[in-house]
């Protein structure tokens, strides 16, 4: 009795297991949840950026993304992590463009081509800073000046080959000025270093300008995107000042190369519904994080572009190893 | 307005925002590794939903009572919650083994209620100068800043120079481990990514003092307290406090700068002020072996430093330290943009009056607490050591979420005890840890920006501030020196001696 309900037991699940075995390979993405990777720790834009996104996410996808901050080197740390996942996108990570900066001056030895884009989220830009009381009132006087005094000027960025650096150097280029470039701490320092008049000018984030900005200390000559902005509507774009440069400073979601392409048409999708909610848009206005959207497409083309241009800037600046 | 603000920030529910913040603040503050940083992370995604006004005051709550529990484990077990405590432990943890734990919490409450009300009145008086003050400090000045908190290292390895200065010049070489800014090429990474931004601070000083601390305690069994049972309260706290109010001002002064300059802060203004108390002591060897005014001095400043960092943060937009860029996140969120338009309308009232009820909340709760608190000495290092090492890699991890920082932690224990063993003075290290970089940026960053030596006597503040770091650098060999004459003239002088130097 008691050994024909064992082996009945035995049966049963056998079969139980074989049957599992037999279904077909799941189709449907996503039947499980998404980890979200933040190459920062807690608090920063790129932080904020993807804990605002989830929300929308979870409600396009129908299961639960989940955001795991994973520090260190500038991002790299996590973009390693994502490289050494399986290409299923079920792992995706927010990167900002100073991650191509990491292939040639990091040392956790990332390639671009390990990642594929998905969808850009966030734009930046530099933004020429002058103390308030400068005797120059646009980029033109600026320029002109500094053409009066070539190495005289100093210019304020937040590191030596980091974004910042690579703006102020493409501008100097541009304008055919020589100056002298200043790494602070970070942009913030930078601007408050300009506001003290140690330094003659910064370009950095117009968010981290505008406080002193509006407290009199500070005023911008020229932005380097391709439209003004929102924040301050009144300064004008280099190009609009003649000079035909723009630095665009992209944030946007990655997944590792080889995901299937209707996976990260899916990823795509869900991201830009959830770009389109409310609560995101306002959370992102009030931090001062200008939102971008950028197809997948247009995405991949601006990273290779990217790329191209800041290895070659990093080149002439003699930072590449 | 300010009727109107206090007011608002007097309402039930935002009271109750107070006290909940307030208990929550020092339940993580007393953890170690978890400081203002971690509870005010924890706490914004809550506050999403809430009214603004009671969302700031919650923060406000949790920011300052985070900063305040964060002693309480230093003082009574030796175990800093963060790197903005580690001075209190010097003094307050001999206290608190002399069993007089619930005297010495009581003044870090008393030391951090007189400096969080002066760096609350800095913030709301005089923040305009301080701001144009702090303009004015350009990298030459930050370098001497730093170059004289570095001359305390002779105070700080007092007894023994040569350890001492052995200790300060490690800790200078561990502050040079990243990348450096100026090339962009790294330094002592020995390949490794994580190192690429330099050691991270919160996971080593828990390693340095809650790791090895835990070590010492299992090597040494029974209880933290030495004496059977523990004494005294509020009322001795209160009457040392009176007789050290000289110790206060200075506190707080040291650290009302130390948080308006935004690359200085919290790790920096505690052990700062520690030292220069020492320094002006009539007594300076009673340091280490429980003076009241070795707790009171770095508690005021470290309180004073929290509400300083927030003056370059609301006033310009310039957030002085990671937990200020969080706090300038939460006012961001809640829609009140830091910057000059932000002494504008109710609203920053409603933050002011916040921030100061929660300097009293923490103060009034923290002394209620104080002696029941004092007591977890009396418990069996049996169970103190696996709770303050699990504790402390859970610190270590929750500040970046990152597990190699446990790594960084465990690695710092073994030094912390090692160095403790053969009698190397922390501070010293500490000390060299937390200014290396300030100064060594600033010093490199002034050069390239002035292209000569120049810069750092002809500019008043610097040349001012240079003079201060040599006498303070050379003062303490001077007297040893003057003392050895003096004794050997008359055996009886040196008592006389060093009264003279003080």
């Amino acid at each position: 009795m008691r050994k024909t309900l064992v082996v009945g037991l035995v049966v049963i699940v056998v079969c139980g297991a074989l049957l599992v075995g037999c279904t077909k390979p799941q189709e449907r993405f996503p039947s499980k949840n998404i980890t979200f990777l933040i190459g920062f720790g807690p608090g920063g834009a790129n932080d904020m950026i993807t804990r605002a996104l989830i929300p929308g996410m979870k409600q396009a996808l129908g299961v639960d993304v989940v955001p795991v901050n994973l520090p260190g080197a500038g991002g790299a740390v996590a973009a390693k992590k994502l490289a050494s996942e399986p290409a299923d996108g079920y792992n995706i990570l927010l990167l900002s463009q100073s991650i191509i900066l990491t292939q040639y001056t990091g040392q956790a030895g990332i390639k671009m081509s390990d990642y594929q884009p998905i969808i850009g989220v966030a734009e930046d830009t530099s933004a020429i800073t002058v103390p308030a009381d400068a005797p120059y009132n646009n980029i033109n006087e600026f320029v002109t000046y500094a053409k009066a005094n070539p190495g005289k000027v100093r210019i304020g960025n937040a590191g030596t080959g980091a974004l910042w650096h690579i703006a102020a150097a493409l501008f100097a280029d541009k304008a055919g000025i020589d100056v002298k470039h200043i790494p602070y701490e970070s942009g913030a320092q930078a601007a408050l270093a300009t506001a003290g008049k140690e330094i003659e000018a910064c370009a950095v984030s117009p968010s981290e300008v505008k406080g002193l900005v509006d407290a009199g200390k500070l005023k911008i000559l020229a932005l380097m995107s391709e439209s003004r902005y929102d924040i301050v509507p009144n300064v004008p774009t280099l190009k609009e000042a003649g000079i035909d440069l723009t630095y665009r400073v992209w944030r946007g979601v990655f997944c590792k190369a080889g995901t299937p392409a209707e996976r990260v048409k899916k990823l795509h999708d869900a991201i830009k519904s959830a770009m389109a909610d409310s609560s995101f848009v306002s959370s992102m206005k009030t931090a001062g994080i200008p939102i971008v959207y950028r197809s997948t497409d247009d995405f991949v083309a601006q990273v290779r572009k990217d790329d191209a241009l800041l290895k070659e800037t990093l080149q002439k600046l003699g930072l590449l190893k | 307005m300010w009727l109107e603000g206090f007011i608002c920030a007097l309402s039930a529910y935002n009271l109750l925002c107070l006290l909940a913040g307030t208990l929550v603040g020092l339940i993580v503050g007393a953890l170690p590794g978890l400081g203002p940083l971690f509870g005010v992370s924890l706490a914004l995604p809550f506050t999403v939903g809430m009214p603004p006004e009671s969302a700031i005051i919650l923060l406000s709550a949790i920011h300052a009572a985070t900063a305040y529990g964060d002693s309480i484990a230093s003082i009574l077990v030796r175990v800093p919650g963060s790197a903005a405590t580690v001075a209190a432990c010097w003094d307050g943890y001999p206290m608190t083994q002399q069993g007089r734990g619930a005297v010495a919490l009581a003044m870090s409450a008393l030391g951090s209620l007189f400096g969080g009300l002066a760096g609350w009145i800095a913030l709301v008086v005089i923040s305009g100068p301080l701001v144009r003050l702090a303009l004015k400090m350009h990298s030459a000045e930050y370098f001497m800043v730093a170059l004289v908190a570095l001359s305390l290292l002779a105070v700080a390895g007092s007894g023994n120079m040569a350890k001492g200065l052995l200790m300060g010049f490690l800790g200078l070489l561990l502050s040079t481990v990243g990348q450096d800014l100026f090339t962009g090429g790294f330094r002592f990474t020995l390949g490794s990514p994580y190192l690429e931004s330099g050691i991270p601070m919160v996971p080593a000083v828990l390693g340095l003092f809650a790791i090895s601390q835990a070590l010492v305690l299992a090597e040494e069994g029974g209880t933290i307290a030495k004496v059977e049972r523990v004494s005294g309260g509020a009322l001795a706290a209160v009457r040392e406090t009176v007789r050290h109010w000289a110790t206060v001002i200075r506190g707080a002064l040291v650290g009302v700068v130390m948080g308006i300059l935004p690359a200085l802060g919290l790790s920096s203004a505690n052990v700062v002020a520690y030292l220069i108390e020492k320094r002006v002591s009539r007594d300076p060897e009673s340091f280490g072996r429980g003076n009241p005014a070795g707790v009171l001095a770095p508690e005021t400043a470290k309180s004073a430093c929290v509400i300083g960092d927030l003056i370059p943060t609301v006033t310009l937009g310039i957030p002085g330290s990671p937990t200020t860029a969080i706090f300038m996140a939460a006012l961001i969120l809640h829609g009140l943009r830091p910057g000059p338009d932000f002494f504008q309308g109710k609203f920053p009232y409603v933050v002011f009056a916040g921030i100061l009820m929660a300097q009293f909340a923490f103060f009034i709760i923290g002394l209620l607490c104080a002696r029941y608190l004092a007591r977890i000495v009396l418990l069996p290092n049996a169970y103190m050591v696996p709770t303050i090492i699990a504790l402390s890699l859970i610190g270590a991890y929750a500040a970046n979420y990152s597990v190699y920082d446990m790594w960084v932690a465990l690695a710092f224990g073994v030094l912390g005890y090692v160095m403790q063993k053969y009698g190397f003075p922390s501070a010293c290290l500490v000390l060299g840890f937390v200014l290396g970089n300030i100064a060594e940026t600033n010093f490199v960053r002034a050069l390239m920006v002035n292209g000569s030596y120049v810069v750092f006597v002809t500019r008043p503040i610097s040349l001012a501030l240079l003079l201060i770091a040599v006498v303070s650098f050379l003062s303490p060999w001077v007297s040893s020196l003057r003392q050895r004459s003096d004794r050997s003239k008359s055996g009886e002088g040196v008592g006389k001696a060093s009264q003279n130097h003080a």
